[in-house]
């Protein structure tokens, strides 16, 4: 290998660059080392080397690095889930025999409308008199006023004063208030219910059927009003509402049209389910 | 390239890609930008790099972001003052500060080939590869930095 001042330069940089290996790398390295200006040639060369460890420029790497994020949604989780779901619902709801819960949960809405069943209101009983007052016609009553005439004394029957008896006035209040509605109370106050509506049937039909129409002629005549006695009006009152109260389970019972008349008078109960009218 | 992988590749060539970038421009901010930048399409393309073939990719994609920088802002190494004297005084300067000193004054292509060459260790082919050069065109840059380098070099020592 030929060394001059022409071929030095590129002579080191190959050497500095490790292109210039084995025996020709050391006559290289000889032959700088015999000349003084080689020498400091090749030392000038080996300067410009960079060496890595004098240049430690650091930089925060924190907000390089990504962390392992948590997934909340994708589609195998959304899968998953709803397999979860449904085969949870699935064990509960064959895990339940009698599955009470789920049908009472159908059954009732949320917000259920209130029922409104308005019972047809009893006409007072005056004008029921009137009605019976239309049964006989004038000539029947003209029949009877004279037989009443020639009685005889003993014979002679006493005008009976009319008078309806209370236990007719509380089978109105029991129509008033005992509509087929209440057929769709709870069961346990079925049975009441049914036994007072047959009953108050009953009593009724015997009313019309067995009434004394003469006895109620003569009051006709004199026209003479019911009276009927405001307390006992009252104790019926207290006894329909205890009597409801037992059906509907603590219902609010509010008396409208409150006047002077007691006979006026409706009563309006309501609870959840139900909204009841009742006039008499 | 998973996660993990990417990680490890912040922990183990960030600082340098910062070192190349920051040797280059001289403003730390610019540097930093640009490492961020190159490491975010890094994991944009997490799934098309080999890890082996990391440092090399974020070499190339920091190079050129780098040069994109330098045309765009025109911004030439006039090398701030706590750089410049590395916290010494200009007037006793060693053979590191004159170098320093000499690497400013290098093209910026024969600063960044030499560079590579030196502080990453890369052969001529990657070097080509990340600076979009053939390997004797390399070779050539390199070999003009140095010179230009060892002649400043000669010269300063001559003058001292």
């Amino acid at each position: 290998m030929k060394i001059n001042s022409e071929n030095i330069d590129e002579l080191m940089f190959q050497l500095l660059e490790g292109d210039i290996q084995g025996e020709e790398r050391t006559h290289l390295l000889e032959a700088i080392a015999a000349n003084k200006v080689y020498n400091a040639l090749w030392q000038a060369w080996q300067k410009t080397l960079l060496n890595p460890k004098d240049e430690l420029i650091v930089m925060p790497l924190g907000p390089l690095l990504k962390r392992k994020q948590t997934v909340l949604w994708s589609w195998q989780y959304g899968i998953a889930a709803m397999l979860c779901l449904t085969i949870g619902a699935s064990v509960f709801y064959f895990s339940n025999p009698k599955k009470e819960g789920i049908r009472v949960a159908n059954q009732k809405p949320k917000n259920p409308k209130l029922e409104i069943i308005k019972v047809p209101t009893n006409e007072p009983v005056s004008n029921r008199l009137k009605e019976m007052d239309t049964i006989l016609t004038l000539k029947q009553k003209m029949e009877t006023l004279a037989k009443a005439v020639h009685e005889t004394p003993a014979n002679k029957s006493k005008p009976q004063p009319f008078l309806l008896p209370i236990q007719n006035i509380k089978e109105h209040l029991v129509e008033a208030t005992a509509p087929k509605l209440i057929e769709q109370a709870p069961t346990t106050n079925n049975d009441k219910i049914e036994s007072l509506l047959v009953k108050s049937e009953l009593e009724k039909n015997v009313l019309l059927a067995d009434t004394d129409i003469s006895g109620i002629l003569v009051s006709i005549e004199t026209e003479s009003k019911p009276r009927v006695k405001t307390t006992e009006i009252k104790q019926i009152i207290d006894e329909r509402k205890r009597l409801l109260s037992r059906v509907f389970s603590k219902p609010n019972f509010k008396i409208l049209n409150d006047s002077n008349n007691l006979l006026d008078r409706k009563i309006l109960i309501e609870n959840k389910k139900y909204r009841i009218i009742a006039g008499f | 390239m998973t996660e993990k992988e990417y990680n490890t590749t912040v922990e183990n060539h960030a600082n340098a890609l910062f070192r190349f970038v920051f040797k280059n421009l001289k403003v730390r901010e610019d540097a930093e930008n640009i490492v961020q930048d190159s490491f975010e399409s890094l994991w944009l393309n997490l799934e098309k790099v080999e890890f082996a073939k990391a440092k090399s990719w974020l070499f190339t994609t920091g190079y050129r972001k780098m040069i994109d920088l330098i045309r765009k802002d025109k911004k030439m190494v006039e090398m701030p003052e706590h750089v410049r004297e590395n916290g010494r005084e200009a007037s006793q300067p060693d053979i590191k500060a004159i170098v320093n000193k000499a690497m400013d004054r290098l093209p910026e292509i024969q600063r960044t080939v030499i560079m590579l060459r030196d502080f990453e260790g890369y052969d001529y082919a990657e070097i080509g590869k990340i600076a979009g050069l053939t390997e004797s065109q390399v070779k050539v840059y390199i070999f003009r930095g140095r010179q230009t380098l060892k002649n400043y070099i000669v010269n300063l020592e001559n003058i001292i």
